[in-house]
């Protein structure tokens, strides 16, 4: 085989033809040889004899090569089935399995998803499938899953966003070093700054968010009590939602901070060195020069801040917070199911995160191009 | 040419146990372009970093503008602004294009109003013969281009005395020359210049006084006709021909 052989992989003679074919033919008859359904278009003996006929034969064929190519070993590359025109028509064979099996999986597959679901919506009672289940379930629980998916969208977006200005403030208190120049007093004032801010990313990385999430949640509702409000009171003021909002913010200003940190550590001590030397102060270079190229190095670490906290926030149902999480609980205790419920849960969170790694990839290709046509007033 | 724009006294420096400067004495005067040259880890840079306080000294004086930079009390901020430096690695400032660079400290340290603070920036690039890159991004020009945006930079906060730590060192030998020829023009037109530098013709060609450092000493210091016609001492003898011979190879 010339492994620089003209054409494309489908127009290109190439080995493994009967391995890759015959798996995908098995995988092929094992969905033929699953129970039919009132939907399926292959039906009757004709289409569905010919289609297993066609995927049996191929498998055949690979039989006969694998017997050869066992008792003949390095001598098999010169049998016929390694030249024209067994080539070439192995190849072709393949494809039509290939074209059987992506008919069989519309078939068996998507039109039996299809099915299900309609047996599903017009379901009294939850099925005892596992995937019917699942099906039903979501079905049922549409309006508590979707308001929970909302929830968790937003907490996870408005708690970045909030986090990402208190992490501004927070950063600037932590790279606070009190310089040799400074008066007793801005010394006083910036170790206490570098000092709270390092006390604070300690306890906050140091400790669960589903603690800081009851203990927050709690001292919010007994500060309000004092104030003389009733239950009702408070909770309209602060609800699930708030303090769970809160609660993810302040941990997400932690995790930022450091990002932050990171970011402004990177930049090379040269661009801090330049701005000094021009005459510019400490706080100007840092503004000007230093933060802007830090924030936009820190673009990725942000994004990745949102997508863990699309995940994080399921901790805050423990509180009540109406998110996803607790949305999929809701539903499994209405329907007494819960291995198929957290699995729709696994599920929507995971399209949730890959949809965010998504936009987030595409709002950095956007970000990193360069700005042009600065205005002039020349 | 007499009057003395900066007067260094018995600047000493260590890095930990590491002593990088022992008591450097050295007058800088008004119009001067004086070369500091010498073997690397002689402490050339650091003497040219603690000038502007870039490096904290840690004992002696550095007189400047008629106060004491080394006094802990003295608005190093003010004193900077007429203090300009040239980096061995430009330092451009990477979040801003040509123009910016120019304008960002004139615009936030001394207020000028945008359109003066360009106007300035735009003669100061035509000066270093880089009138068509003003609003190039400053991460895509070459580096001899970087390098002359960095003196121009320099320029528009119009200093008296201009440092520069090896601009050249970074660069291929081919583009030397076009940051050399800025450098020989802003001698000509009077600037107060300290160059460190290991370019010895340079030295040669521009200076007015070259200084030669070892060991975080100056050892010896006097015209290039005398450092390089007749050296005294034994090592900047030493030093000079060695790289003499360097060059011929």
């Amino acid at each position: 085989m010339n492994p620089s052989a003209k054409g494309n992989f489908i127009t290109r003679n190439h080995p493994y033809v009967f391995l890759g074919g015959s798996l995908i033919a098995l995988l092929g008859l094992s969905l033929l040889y699953g129970e039919a359904h009132p939907l399926s278009f292959l039906t009757g003996n004709a289409p569905e004899l010919l289609c297993r006929l066609i995927l049996w034969a191929f498998l055949a064929l690979s039989a006969v090569a694998l017997v050869f190519k066992l008792f003949r070993g390095k001598s098999y590359r010169t049998c016929f089935l390694c030249r024209e025109p067994m080539l070439t028509v192995s190849r072709l064979a393949s494809y039509l399995v290939v074209l059987v099996c992506v008919l069989v999986f519309a078939d068996r597959g998507i039109m039996q998803l299809i099915y299900t679901v309609q047996v599903c919506m017009e379901a009294k009672s939850n099925p005892q499938g596992f995937v019917p289940s699942m099906i039903y379930m979501s079905l049922k629980g549409k309006d508590m899953l979707l308001t929970g998916i909302w929830t968790t969208v937003r907490i996870a977006l408005l708690g970045t966003a909030i986090a990402f200005v208190l992490a501004i403030l927070m950063v600037f208190l932590r790279i606070q070093e009190p310089d040799k120049r400074d008066n007793d007093f801005v010394k006083a004032l910036k170790w206490t700054a570098n000092r709270f801010a390092r006390f604070y990313i300690f306890v906050i990385r140091g400790t669960p968010m589903m603690v800081q999430a009851l203990i927050f949640y709690y001292f919010g509702f007994n500060l309000f009590k004092r104030t003389g409000m009733t239950v009702t009171e408070i909770n309209s003021v602060w609800s699930f939602f708030i303090s769970g909002l809160c609660t993810v913010s302040l941990n997400s200003t932690a995790y930022l901070t450091e990002v932050l940190r990171g970011g402004i550590q990177a930049i090379d001590r040269g661009q801090t060195e330049a701005a000094r030397s021009l005459g510019m102060s400490n706080w100007q270079s840092m503004i000007k020069v230093v933060f802007p190229q830090a924030v936009k190095n820190s673009i990725p670490a942000i994004g990745n801040e949102f997508i863990i906290n699309i995940k994080d926030s399921s901790v805050l149902s423990v509180i009540g917070v109406m998110d996803l999480m607790y949305a999929t609980k809701s539903v499994s205790g209405i329907y007494f199911r819960s291995l198929e419920i957290y699995c729709v849960a696994a599920l929507l969170y995971l399209i949730l995160t890959w949809l965010s790694s998504l936009l987030l990839r595409y709002l950095g290709k956007k970000l990193d191009t360069p700005v042009k046509g600065i205005p002039s007033s020349n | 040419m007499d009057e003395c724009v900066l007067k260094i006294e018995q600047l000493e420096k260590s890095f930990g146990s590491l002593e990088v400067l022992k008591g450097i004495d050295l007058e800088i005067h008004k119009g001067e372009v004086v070369c500091i040259i010498g073997a690397s880890g002689s402490g050339k840079s650091t003497l040219l970093r603690c000038i502007n306080l870039l490096e904290e000294a840690d004992a002696g004086h550095i007189w400047f503008d008629g106060q004491d930079l080394m006094d802990l009390s003295v608005d190093l901020n003010a004193l900077r602004q007429k203090i300009g430096m040239v980096f061995q690695s430009f330092n451009l400032f990477n979040n801003k294009n040509v123009i910016d660079n120019c304008t960002l400290a004139p615009m936030t340290v001394r207020k000028v109003p945008r359109a003066q603070a360009e106007e300035a920036a735009v003669r100061n690039l035509t000066t270093v013969g880089l009138k068509d890159f003003i609003y190039a991004d400053s991460t895509r020009l070459s580096g001899g281009q970087k390098q002359r945006v960095a003196i121009a930079r320099a320029l528009c906060m119009e200093p008296e005395i201009m440092l520069f730590d090896e601009p050249t060192s970074a660069l291929d030998p081919e583009i030397v020359g076009e940051v050399l020829d800025v450098m020989k023009d802003l001698a000509a037109q009077g600037m107060t210049m300290v160059v460190v530098t290991h370019e010895m013709a340079f030295a040669k060609e521009v200076s007015d006084r070259v200084v030669f450092m070892d060991q975080g000493v100056i050892l010896e210091q006097g015209s290039p006709r005398e450092i390089f016609g007749s050296p005294k001492n034994d090592r900047t003898r030493e030093f000079l021909s060695r790289y003499l011979e360097d060059k011929q190879q």
